[in-house]
């Protein structure tokens, strides 16, 4: 839901043409830096959010970041 | 066939201001520019390049002597550890260009909290190394200082190269990766939006990466409007947000399950079990009998008879025609940590041709590097019959390729082939065994020949005149 609810806000800022005189100077590829800036106000919330729960379970569990993210590696990808 | 030597940039390097690749005396080198010296060593010095090369994501390099190729702007060359065999993502399977991606974004992770970021997200830029079957970053000229608080110039590039064609191949069809040919620079995100099912619209971020993001280069591509006042600028927390969220996404982005001509091939073909134990003995006395070093499997499948070759230490191509049949060999080969082995997607009819600009940007298959051996197993009715290729000029196309050649006759009392003929007039009174001893051996020495037990079918070793 809460993804939704900012997938609807940046849709509105994009074709309400809120940044219309933004970086409007800019290459073609302006379109690509400036959803950056959209997508990234949301972004960096949610991983600010998730890097202290993460710090907050490992306290909790007394796991290493290390060991955490050898795991999240080992399971995604299988290298 | 080696691509001729040249002083000019090979392949797309041209591109690029602060360098280029360049080849002499069959040996690949990366010419740095002036333009490109600082940048080059910012990546050495800030521990960069020790971080990717210890973790094999990035191709390692030596310092050479070698006089530059263009000297009035050298500021150094060096020489690339040289990848086997190059391939590009149209010749890859779903899980193959996932791999890629994720490689991409771990590099782009290490490289911000060494202070340098990748400037461009291609996915030519990774390569699949032969021995370790992992993908591996190739461009050491990718990587630019950092600054925060501008966005990744990188991110458009890595939508229309990764996300966007894994997002098509997981929700709609893996066929779509050949959009990747027409496309040199990835699938137009507007494009992809539009073929994408609506069950994509809200889930794994495609909504945010692919449709507001094709919405916002629409809104301001061609604009001339005047500057804006405020400055663009982001947070390091932003920049790894949008990392950890394109990471999440594509994670989470799954191949497609359909089952497809040739992925269960070896279930209901008409071998028996030593029928099929035999022809995998014979194929590898044969194989030893050559003393070929580098083999291509040409309708591989899921690698069987590849892996033949590639456990003798020889290095392997394993084509097949089937991206699911590819997807299965890859999947194997990574859970059995196999080597010498790499799973390509390649119709023999319609191969990968020279692309982009004046057509030397990516290079057509047959020249890149030759085999010294092709197995063209249970393929030639598919060639022949199927696709009315007739027998000279497929003995003339696999006397090109290389000098040694396995290659089973199917007759046409055979059940595959008579599956093929039940829906067609049969128009090839040639196709018999003595028709195709007599085509191949205008451009081929038979070696040896067998008949492979409890099968109507004929194992022959030929060697090219």
């Amino acid at each position: 839901m809460q993804e939704i609810v900012i997938q609807t806000t940046e849709l509105t800022l994009i074709q309400t043409g809120h940044f219309s005189n933004l970086f409007a100077y800019l290459d073609p590829g302006s379109g690509s830096l400036l959803i950056q800036l959209i997508i990234g106000a949301a972004a960096g919330v949610a991983y600010t959010l998730r890097t202290q729960i993460g710090n907050f379970v490992r306290l909790i569990s007394g796991k290493s970041r290390k060991e955490s993210e050898e795991k999240k590696d080992n399971g995604e990808k299988g290298k | 066939m080696a691509r001729k030597e040249s002083k000019e940039p090979i392949g797309g390097s041209f591109r690029d201001p602060e360098g280029f690749v360049f080849q002499r005396k069959g040996k690949i080198y990366r010419q740095i520019n002036q333009a490109g010296k600082d940048n080059f060593n910012l990546l050495h010095s800030s521990g960069l390049y020790e971080h990717l090369t210890n973790n094999n994501w990035l191709t390692p390099h030596s310092q050479t002597k070698q006089v530059a190729a263009q000297p009035k702007n050298s500021y150094k060359v060096i020489q690339p550890e040289e990848i086997f065999f190059l391939s590009y993502p149209y010749e890859w399977s779903f899980s193959q260009l996932k791999d890629a991606a994720l490689l991409t974004l771990d590099i782009q992770e290490a490289a911000i909290k060494h202070g340098m970021s990748l400037k461009d997200a291609s996915a030519y830029n990774v390569q699949f190394d032969i021995e370790s079957s992992s993908p591996i970053f190739i461009d050491t000229l990718s990587f630019e200082l950092f600054e925060t608080e501008k966005p990744w110039t990188a991110y458009r590039q890595f939508c229309q190269h990764f996300l966007a064609p894994l997002a098509l191949m997981a929700y709609s069809d893996q066929r779509f990766l050949q959009l990747m040919r027409t496309n040199i620079d990835g699938i137009p995100l507007d494009l992809a939006w539009k073929i994408l099912p609506s069950k994509a619209i809200f889930g794994n971020g495609l909504f945010t990466h692919i449709y507001l993001h094709a919405k916002a280069q629409a809104a301001y591509a061609g604009s001339n409007e005047k500057r804006p006042t405020r400055r663009i600028s982001m947070t390091l927390n932003q920049h790894l947000g949008i990392l950890d969220g394109l990471r999440r996404s594509i994670s989470k982005l799954n191949q497609r399950s359909d089952l497809t001509e040739w992925a269960n091939y070896y279930s209901e073909t008409n071998y028996d079990d030593i029928a099929f134990k035999e022809k995998k003995e014979l194929v590898g006395k044969y194989l030893k009998l050559s003393k070929a070093q580098t083999v291509w499997d040409v309708g591989g499948n899921t690698g069987e008879f590849s892996r033949i070759a590639s456990q003798q230490g020889l290095p392997t191509i394993s084509f097949d025609i089937d991206p699911n049949a590819i997807e299965a060999n890859y999947i194997l080969t990574k859970q059995e940590q196999s080597t010498n082995i790499l799973p390509l997607v390649l119709d023999l009819t319609n191969p990968s041709p020279n692309l982009g600009w004046n057509n030397e940007e990516r290079i057509s298959i047959y020249e890149r590097k030759s085999p010294d051996m092709i197995f063209a197993l249970a393929l030639i009715h598919h060639m022949a019959i199927s696709n009315n290729l007739p027998l000279e000029r497929l003995a003339s196309f696999f006397s090109k390729l290389a000098p040694w050649l396995i290659i089973e006759f199917v007759p046409k009392s055979d059940s595959q082939v008579k599956r093929l003929l039940s829906s067609r007039t049969d128009i090839f009174p040639e196709y018999t065994i003595e028709g195709f001893k007599r085509a191949f051996a205008t451009q081929f020495e038979i070696k040896e020949s067998q008949e492979i037990l409890n099968s109507d079918r004929t194992l022959f070793l030929m060697k090219r005149k």
